[in-house]
């Protein structure tokens, strides 16, 4: 059986400047796997790719999602196959209140596969019910989205749209940079509790303490747009204490 | 001299003046980006009778109650008018008859040529006085009508008068059909301490139309001009304010929302003179242009000397929709105090691309993350009229324009 993500030896550009050289990586459903690396080893790169962001242009090799190539396909579409992408930095809209986003989101997503959309009603008693879990209140939804939010508050309203999204894959880039110990905790139970048979997950960071509370089932170390090494959740700690230049070193 | 003489000896100097300039055109720095001279023509024949069929259910005040004086073809049309008896309003025509008060506030300023024009041709007018201390619970709607088989010009004129601590809400809108003409209308104000005028405009008129609205803000002290214009149909408007902010703490605030296609060409333009100490401005511009459309947006701001503590801000952002479009923002501050705060700030681009991509990541397609984006971007100006049923209907009028602009 295929994994729920396969990539096979992936070549992105992005403006003409080669960044992913040959990636090569499977996440089996059920599992969640992290991805570490220096500065500029291509970890944003390899997450907007996999979204399906303008101006990152796959020049060879595949992704397949659950055995269909995800290439070419647009953002959105992505979106509604089950691709969901935690961004290191949400993005500020005034002007688009937090509630009408998630349900426009949602159900845009249904009706793109063919889903009946929920009522206002139905979605209300939904997004409650999970923002209560993740701490967030009736004030914050209703406030525009992530403007003047904290940077714990932006990366808790990125796990509540993972959870009423339900996707079937999801990157989580840099998810705990300008988190403190508490923001962090509380975000990595929303993720934990994300985790299920179905499910895969893409951990991105620069720093293993995330690890310690989104334990991983492998580790992969990016460096110079490859996949140099992987192993279990020890790599991660072996980074931590010898640096990257070690490991890049020795794989070289 | 007899005010009515007055009134005579103003019109003939408003034509001796405008003999002088003739129809502004871009070597005039104030109307660089607005070449009237290339669209209009100052001899266009005044509009004949009016025979169209009144005020539509259309318009976007319709459905607000509100006295309603109404405009044909430049004149003002009493019979037309529907008003309900209030001793604390007075409203009259400005003619041979027209009161004391009325015909001291008529071009009591030269401010543009173009209000100069209108005073020096004016077919009708019409003046609005509130008393001291009262807020009138209904707003005054102002009409404009034009129907002309044939290219004319409307001309017309308008006095409001505030008392001391008196409160209006004006409408002001424009329904235009036949041949595209001129509509040209000169406004006078004048608010007395502790006043508040809301002013919401909606620009309109038959497609090809030209529209030149002036008006010449007397402020005086902690009263309020609140200002907002939103963009109709029409191939050239100007809506040109000028703002006296006379006696200390005084306030302007305008937000003119631009929504525009085709070869529209729209131009707000604020004069601001802070003449004294502890005044307050505040000019937001907005708009969202497609195809060939083009907005101009001119924010000057002049600060007395000795008008220290003046606070004084405008944002000019444009959204452009397509590659034809264009946006012009000209802010320009002239400051001879010491303590004083200005700002500006102004950006012209196409919607963020960051925003796009994130809305598009969470399963919206991108015509409607965009239609998303670009209301988003409307909402912040529109978030500056109050939560009254008539801002709800200028709110609503923008909202369907946007809509429309989207579909086409």
């Amino acid at each position: 059986m295929t994994a729920l993500l396969d990539i096979r030896d992936l070549h992105v550009e992005v403006g003409g400047k080669p960044i992913l050289k040959g990636l090569t990586l499977s996440v089996p459903a059920g599992e969640v796997h992290a991805i570490m690396g220096p500065n500029g080893s291509g970890k944003s790169t390899l997450s907007y790719a996999l979204a399906g962001r303008d101006g990152y242009e796959v020049t060879g090799g595949d992704i397949l999602y659950r055995g269909e190539s995800l290439v070419g396909l647009a953002p959105e579409e992505r979106a509604s196959k089950g691709v969901f992408l935690a961004l290191q930095y949400p993005i500020e809209i005034p002007g688009v209140t937090t509630m009408t986003f998630l349900r426009t989101a949602l159900n845009a997503q249904k009706k793109a596969r063919g889903e009946q959309p929920l009522d206002a009603a139905q979605f209300l008693r939904l997004v409650r019910a999970k923002a209560k879990t993740l701490n967030i209140n009736d004030d914050m939804l209703k406030r525009p989205l992530n403007a003047g939010f904290s940077g714990g508050e932006k990366k808790r309203a990125e796990i509540l749209q993972m959870s009423l999204f339900e996707p079937g894959f999801a990157v989580l880039d840099e998810t705990d940079s300008g988190l403190d110990i508490d923001a962090l905790k509380l975000v990595s139970e929303g993720v934990n509790a994300l985790r299920a048979p179905d499910r895969a997950m893409l951990v991105i960071t620069h720093y293993q303490r995330l690890l310690d509370y989104i334990v991983p089932d492998a580790v992969h170390v990016l460096a110079g747009g490859r996949i140099i090494k992987s192993g279990g959740r020890d790599l991660a700690l072996e980074l931590e204490k010898s640096g990257y230049d070690a490991v890049v070193k020795a794989a070289a | 001299m007899s005010a009515n003489a007055a009134i005579v000896v103003r019109r003939t100097e408003a034509d001796a003046r405008f003999a002088r300039t003739g129809v502004p055109h871009r070597r005039i720095e104030a109307w660089h980006y607005t070449d009237l001279k290339s669209r209009i023509d100052a001899d266009l024949p005044a509009a004949g009778a009016y025979a169209g069929a009144g005020l539509g259910a259309a318009n976007p005040f319709a459905g607000i109650e509100a006295d309603t004086l109404v405009f044909a073809n430049g004149h003002y049309r009493s019979d037309l008018s529907r008003v309900t008896a209030d001793p604390a309003i007075e409203i009259a025509a400005l003619n041979d008859a027209a009161p004391d008060w009325a015909r001291a506030a008529l071009g009591a300023k030269a401010a543009s040529p173009m209000a100069d024009l209108a005073l020096a041709r004016m077919m009708g007018g019409v003046a609005v006085r509130v008393s001291h201390n009262f807020v009138a619970k209904r707003p005054i709607h102002i009409v404009f009508l034009g129907k002309s088989a044939a290219a004319a010009a409307r001309h017309s004129r308008v006095v409001v008068v505030l008392g001391t601590n008196a409160a209006l809400t004006l409408l002001e809108s424009h329904e235009a059909e036949g041949a595209a003409g001129l509509a040209n209308i000169g406004f006078d104000l004048r608010l007395a301490a502790n006043s508040r005028l809301t002013h919401y405009k909606i620009a309109g008129g038959a497609v090809g139309e030209t529209h030149v609205g002036t008006v010449m803000a007397d402020i005086e002290a902690g009263a309020l001009y609140d200002v907002a214009i939103a963009a109709g149909e029409g191939a050239l408007a100007r809506h040109e304010i000028h703002a006296a902010l006379t006696q200390r703490m005084a306030r302007f605030r305008l937000t003119a929302l631009s929504l525009l296609n085709g070869v529209q060409h729209g131009d707000v333009t604020a004069v601001v003179e802070h003449a004294i100490r502890d005044g307050q401005s505040d000019l937001v511009f907005k708009s969202v242009l497609a195809d060939k459309a083009r907005s101009v947006a001119q924010g000057r701001i002049l600060v007395r000397p000795g008008a220290d503590g003046t606070d004084s801000k405008q944002s000019t952002r444009a959204l452009l929709l397509s590659k034809g479009a264009e946006a012009d923002a000209k802010p320009e501050l002239e400051i001879h105090a010491e303590d004083v705060v200005c700002g500006h700030g102004a950006a012209i681009g196409d919607l963020d691309a960051d925003a796009l991509f994130y809305l598009r990541a969470r399963g919206i397609p991108e015509r409607e993350a965009r239609a998303m984006l670009t209301e988003a971007f409307l909402q912040e100006g529109l978030a500056r009229l109050a939560e009254t049923p008539e801002a709800d209907a200028m709110r609503a009028f923008v909202l369907n324009r946007l809509q429309a602009l989207e579909a086409a």
